[in-house]
This record gives C-alpha cells, structure tokens and sequence, in this order.
C-alpha cells in the first residue's frame, strides 16, 4: 500500500509517527468501542491500561506496515 | 437595538483593545498579562465582574511575593526550589478546594507565584520587576474593564439580593406548607423533590447575588454581616425542612393534632412568620391586621395523647417535636435578620442552636482536613514534580511550560474532578489551531496599533458574543497565547506549532496523571466514596456511648470530629459524581436511582446526627444503666451492618433487615416499658425523660434509615457498576 511517509499541511511538514500515533489512537477508540457494546469490556482488569496498551501496539503496526517513514 | 449579549462582548472587546493600547503606548512588558485579567474577569454584571477582578487581585500580589520568596531563598538550588515551589502549590491548591467563596483567589495565587519564578528567573532586579509589572498590569486590565462597564450600557445587581432573598424564603414558605399537610392531612407531597432543588439552586443565587451586588453597592456592603446571616438562617432551614420531612414514617401511626394540641395554632405562627419574612424583605410596611413581632410559641405534647401512645412512637415524635421547635426558633431569628436589613435595631445575641453566618455548626470544633481536598492537592503537587523534571532533564517541546503550565492546568482539574482532563484537549486544540491560522495569515498583513487593535476586537467579540464556558475560556486563552503581541513584533512559527502541540500533550499528560487522584471513572468513584461513608457511620456507631461516664480523650474527640465530617459531607460528593455517570454504558442504573440512594444516604446522616446530638446530652443514670444491655446490643447489630457495607454496599438483604427491625422494634418497646416501670419516675426531671425519648428516637431513627437504605440499594445493579469498561 503506497502511503506516503511525508504529510505536509501548507507547506508544513509532519513527522510521521505524529500521524502514526494518532490513527493508533483512533483505532484504540474504536476497539474499545466495539468491546463495550459487545460487554467483553469486562474481562480486562484495568480498562485506562488496556488502553494504553491498545494504542502502542496501534501506533507501531501502523507505522511499521502502513507509514513507513 | 443592541442584545445584551452583543453589548456584553462589544464592552469586553474594547477593553481589550485598551488594555494593550496602554501597555504597549507605555512600553510595558508582556501587555498579555492585562489582557488575560480582561477576559478572565468578565462576567455578566458589573458586581461579579468586580468581585473576580477583586479576587485576581488578591490572590495575585501574594502569587508574586512567594514567587520573590522562593527564588530568593532557592536561587541556585534545583532541589530547595522545587520543595517551596510545591509547598506553595500543596497550600494554595487545598485552600482552593476547601474555600466555597475564595476559590478563583487561591488558584490564581498558586499560579501566579510558578510564573513569576520562572519569568523573573534571571537576575533579582529581573525578578522584582516582572512581580511588580504583573501586579500593576493585572490592576490596570481590573480598572479598564471596571471604567468600560460603569461607562457604557451598565449591567448591575441593584436589587439582586432582595430579589433572591424574597425568592428563597417564598420557596421555603412553600415547601413549609406542603410538609404541614403532608403531616397533619397525611396527603401526598406534590413535587417534594422539585422544590428542594429549587431551593438548592436558589441558595446558590442568593450567595452570587450577594457577592456580586456586595461588591458594586455601599449599600448591601453594609449590611453584608445580616445577608451572610440570612444564608446561614436559610441553609438551617433547609435542612431542618428535610430532617422533618425525612421523620414522617415514623409518624404514621400517631395521630399527631392529637398527640400536639397546638400544632395547628403552631404551624399558623410558623407560615405567619415566612410571611412577615417576605414582606419585610420587600420593603412593604406592615399593615394593620399585621404584626411586626414573632409571638412566642411552644409545642407540648398532650398527657392524654400520650397514654395511648407506644414508646417508640412517643420516641419519634419527641424527636418531630424538636425539629419543629428549631424550625420556629429560627425563623424568629430570619425575622430579627429581616427587621436588621429593613433598618431596625437587631439584637445581636445569637441562641446557640442557630448556626453562625456563612458556616454550619455540625459539631466538628476541631479542625479536621478534608481527605479528598487533600489528595487533590496532592495530585497538584505531583503533576508539578514531575512536569519539572521532564522539563529539566528532557526539556521537550513547551520547556518550561511544562512546569508552568502542567501544575496550572493539574490545580484546574483537581477543582473539576467529575470532569475529564480530555474534555479540555479538545476546546484547546481548535481556539490555538485558530490563533495560529490568525498568526500565521492575518498579522504579517498588519500595520500600526489601529488595525491591530481592529483585529483584537473582532476576536475577542466573537469570542465573547459566540461561546461561553470552557469554549469561551479556550478561545481567550488561544487568542491571547497565539497572538503573541510585544512591541518588537516577531514571528516565530515553529515556536508557536510547537506550543499548540504542547498545550494538546501536556493536557493528555495530565489525564493519564490524574488516575492518581483516584479513577476518574464516576463509577467508580462512587463505590470507593460509598465504602468511605459506611466506614465512617460504623466508627461514629461504635463511639455512640449511650450511656453517662464515657468521656473521651482528645484523640478520640478529634476523630470523631473527622469522621463527621466525612459523614455530612460525601453524600453531595457522592451526588456530584452521580451526574457524571455515562447512563448509555449504565442503562441498568438510571439517574433517579442514583439520585434515590444519593436521598437515603443523606436520610441517614440526618438520623445520625441525630442520634450524635441526643448521645451529647447528658441521661438520667438510672434510665441508661437499665437500658445498656439493649443499647450494645443494638450498637453492635447496626455497627456490623455498617461493617459490611462498607465492604460491599449491596451486600444486606432488605427483607431480611426489616424482619429484623421489626422484631427488634417490638422487643425494645416491651423493655422500655419494663424500664419505666422499675425506674422511680419522680425522681426524673421533665428534660431527662425528653433526652431519653430524644435518644429512643435517635436509636429507631438510624435503624429506619438503614433499612431504607438497603431497600433503595436493592434496586442498583451493583454488579454493572463494578463492571469494566471503556470510557
């Protein structure tokens, strides 16, 4: 997939993982969504950390596989 | 024809604008700092606007000499700065938090003091003079904005006062009448809760009116001592009205105009006086048919009433008697304070049974700490640590507005706890994002003060005239941190991205580190301030002597002191993070049955205090001794009960409970009868058989209100709230 690993807005550049971080966090959001509407929300001791945690491994599959920079 | 809105936001503007005329026209440094006591300070009438500006002052000029202080006893050591600078931040942030009237003068105090030690950092005449400029420019964005509002299109409060006043007791008038026929008709309350909540939210009118129009007229500046009293006569009132109201179940089997001949001619005197109350608030005259004094009134209980009467309920209407009998001496009391504000001379002795001004008098005399103020302080101190440290040894981007504005932002939230740190990111990222858009395509077009001075107007209007509360808030700050304006205007866009990306880290930062006030999870929070309540009642229980020749030490006093409080004072913590709850993720829990736990829960501590009040007054020796065993008995029963509530709050059955109380109920009376059959009644006096039924009363009360409780706990669906889940 041909992302590319340069954002500019204006003329501004944008480091990737910046971009990276926030679709990881995006799609943090949207996992958490779906397991509460599911109530398998309950199965995790400390929903913050899963979160947390949600979010890196986001953060690095979608900047490993999809932003390279 | 101009909106007050739009004259509001047009006044706000243009003392913007003015404020940075002057300061830059004088050279001034940092004009931003007017300008922020311009948009901080505007409300919507000239009082509150003046009592804020009032409130910035005051809090500024002690911000800047512990700033002076602390870089001047720690000016090469890291370690000794950041030990007072936290210190400061620990005190200010708790003051914050426990003071209801000086709130925004604290915070400003603490935030004050962490920019002048680190703007004034480079040398002590530097120092000194970013103090002084601070405090003269922040007097001088106060005075601009007080000239623009006395000057252009004046909102004030004239009358605000009475007209709250009048509100309130018409309210409390109201709701008096209701309860009366609730009690001698047995008819049904129409409305009971609407009307606390009204009364509620008209106490909190009262207290802004009277900050607000105490600050701009001589007037009510005068008589400010007897409008604080009348607070305080309302609040008792108040809560006299729910404890009175809360007791009417135990008054269902008793007819009570039987039982007090002269409750009507009582009730009469009581709806005559909230009356004379009103009138003399209005300003009216008394007319003929009217009097201007209280007549004195009592309430006794009929002798023949009271054969036929068990002792349990001769118990609790002794209890009713009371509440009522301090209901009257307080409204004698609003008549005192109105006749004072009408002009008359007041007696200025105060009955002990009446509360003094602005405070209530629960019988915690020693000073006890607030637990959850003091973890919000701590929470404060904590944020400002570590942000330091980030800023010292990885100095990201913002520097050294990490240590600014981390502990700034972190006493904010440690005053909104039932509001999510990530609310702010949001607000805050777009009104910088929009700064910068100005900054970056606007300003460079720029030049001289006029169309400066244009361009400020018209964001500040917008601003003001579009959003209000944290939006408004929000869209101050971006202008004025965006628009950086000085003299020697330069343009520096990486400073400024970087500063938006900071402020949007620094804010998520500080969520992630407010898990350490506890779990922001409402939720949550709730069971945790449950636990806490229960734990408290069962240490007050265990403390219930019940019996004469217990005298405490201090220790023990002071405990009991802090449990108290803790006692009157989580059931509106816990009624504030009730309405915080996401019911979409909580279907099982709606808000009335929260707010129903959240009404059991302060049932209970009316009991309780009840209870507490009657064990202080001193029992004949021979009616406690021949009582004790029962009284352990029961002591150890509820104190169990309340064990495992604060366990688990769910956990008693409350079919069980009242088969238990039942049974207790009519095993209590029996004994009582055996008592006062054994016990030589002549050598009781009249007040040591009123305390004994007082504490009889007490003792059912609380039992009441346990079941009660249990039986609005059953309807909760503990298992969801305990539930994890993604917020």
């Amino acid at each position: 997939m041909n992302v590319p690993s340069e954002f500019a807005i204006g003329g501004v550049y944008m480091p990737p993982m910046l971009i990276a971080a926030i679709l990881g966090m995006l799609l943090a959001v949207l996992t958490g969504r779906m397991l509460n509407r599911y109530r398998l929300s309950r199965y995790f001791y400390y929903p913050p950390l899963v979160f947390l945690a949600l979010t890196v491994i986001f953060t690095v599959t979608v900047g490993t596989f999809f932003i390279r920079s | 024809m101009l909106s007050i809105k739009a004259k509001e936001a047009i006044k706000t503007a243009l003392a913007f604008v003015l404020v940075y005329a002057i300061a830059l026209q004088s050279g001034w440094m940092n004009p931003y700092w007017a300008a922020f006591a311009v948009a901080l300070i505007s409300l919507s009438t000239l009082g509150q606007s003046i009592n804020k500006g009032l409130n910035r002052m005051a809090g500024t000029i002690p911000g800047c000499i512990a700033g002076v202080a602390i870089l001047s006893l720690a000016p090469q050591s890291r370690y000794m700065f950041l030990l007072l600078a936290s210190g400061w931040i620990f005190f200010t942030t708790y003051m914050m938090l426990r003071s209801k009237n000086n709130a925004y003068m604290w915070n400003v105090a603490g935030f004050v003091c962490l920019i002048i030690t680190l703007a004034g950092s480079g040398s002590s005449e530097n120092l000194f003079e970013h103090a002084v400029y601070r405090t003269v420019e922040t007097a001088m964005g106060i005075v601009v904005y007080t000239l623009v509002n006395v000057f252009l299109w004046p909102q004030t409060n004239a009358g605000a006062i009475k007209k709250a006043a009048g509100a309130l007791v018409a309210t409390q008038a109201e709701r008096f009448r209701a309860t009366r026929a609730a009690m001698v008709d047995g008819s049904v309350m129409e409305q009971p809760l609407e009307l606390r909540t009204q009364e509620v939210k008209q106490l909190q009118q009262y207290t802004l009116a009277l900050q607000a129009e105490g600050s701009e007229s001589y007037e009510v500046k005068e008589f400010r001592h007897l409008w604080e009293r009348l607070y305080g006569l309302s609040t008792a009132v108040m809560e006299s009205l729910d404890r009175w109201q809360t007791g009417f179940s135990e008054l269902a089997r008793i007819d009570v105009n039987a039982a007090l001949p002269d409750l009507q001619s009582f009730f009469d005197e009581l709806e005559e006086r909230f009356a004379q109350t009103q009138r003399l608030l209005a300003g009216s005259p008394p007319g003929h048919e009217q009097r201007v004094m209280p007549l004195d009134i009592s309430l006794d209980i009929g002798d023949t009433a009271l054969h036929g009467l068990a002792h349990l309920d001769r118990a609790a209407l002794a209890v009713a008697k009371n509440e009522l009998e301090k209901l009257a001496a307080l409204t004698a009391e609003m008549i005192a304070c109105a006749r004072g504000l009408a002009g008359e001379p007041v007696d200025t002795r105060v009955p002990e049974l009446i509360p003094p001004a602005g405070t209530n008098s629960r019988g915690w005399n020693l000073p006890v700490f607030d637990l959850d103020y003091l973890r919000g302080a701590l929470f404060a101190v904590t944020t400002l640590v570590v942000t330091f440290f980030i800023w010292v040894f990885f100095d990201p981007p913002g520097h050294a507005g990490w240590y600014q504005f981390g502990a700034t932002a972190a006493m904010a939230v440690a005053g909104m706890q039932q509001m999510r740190a990530t609310m702010l990111v949001k607000p805050f990222a777009v009104a910088m994002a929009l700064g910068i858009a100005v900054y970056v395509l606007i300003m460079p077009q720029l030049s001289g003060f006029a169309e400066l001075g244009l361009l400020l107007f018209i964001c500040m209007f917008i601003n003001r005239y579009f959003f209000s509360g944290l939006a408004q808030l929000a869209g101050s700050i971006g202008i004025i941190n965006m628009i950086a304006i000085q003299n020697q205007q330069t343009y520096n866009f990486a400073a400024m991205a970087n500063s938006l990306l900071f402020t949007v880290v620094a804010l998520v930062f500080i969520f992630a580190m407010s898990y350490m006030l506890r779990s922001p999870r409402p939720e949550k929070a709730i069971l945790h301030l449950l636990r806490r309540f229960f734990r408290s009642a069962e240490f007050l229980i265990a403390r219930v002597a019940l019996e004469p020749g217990n005298t405490p030490s201090l220790l023990e006093r002071w405990k009991t002191a802090f449990y108290r409080y803790e006692l009157v004072t989580l059931p509106a913590k816990i009624a504030a993070w009730g309405k915080a709850i996401n019911h979409k993720l909580f279907p099982n829990n709606s808000p009335q049955q929260v707010a129903a736990l959240v009404t059991s829960l302060q049932t209970l501590v009316y009991r309780m205090e009840e209870l507490l009040e009657a064990d202080d007054r001193p029992q004949a020796e021979s009616l406690a001794r021949a009582m004790s065993e029962d009284a352990r008995s029961w002591r150890s029963g509820i104190e169990s009960i309340f064990g495992r509530w604060s366990s688990s709050p769910e956990t008693e059955p409350v079919a069980g409970l009242q088969e238990r109380l039942s049974r207790w109920l009519t095993r209590l009376e029996k004994q009582v009868g055996e008592v006062l059959e054994q016990v030589d009644t002549q050598t009781l006096g009249d007040r040591d058989g009123e305390n004994f039924f007082r504490l009889l009363g007490g003792v059912r009360g609380v039992s009441e209100a346990a079941v009660a409780y249990a039986g609005v706990a059953a309807t909760i669906d503990w298992e969801e709230l305990h539930e994890e889940v993604f917020q």
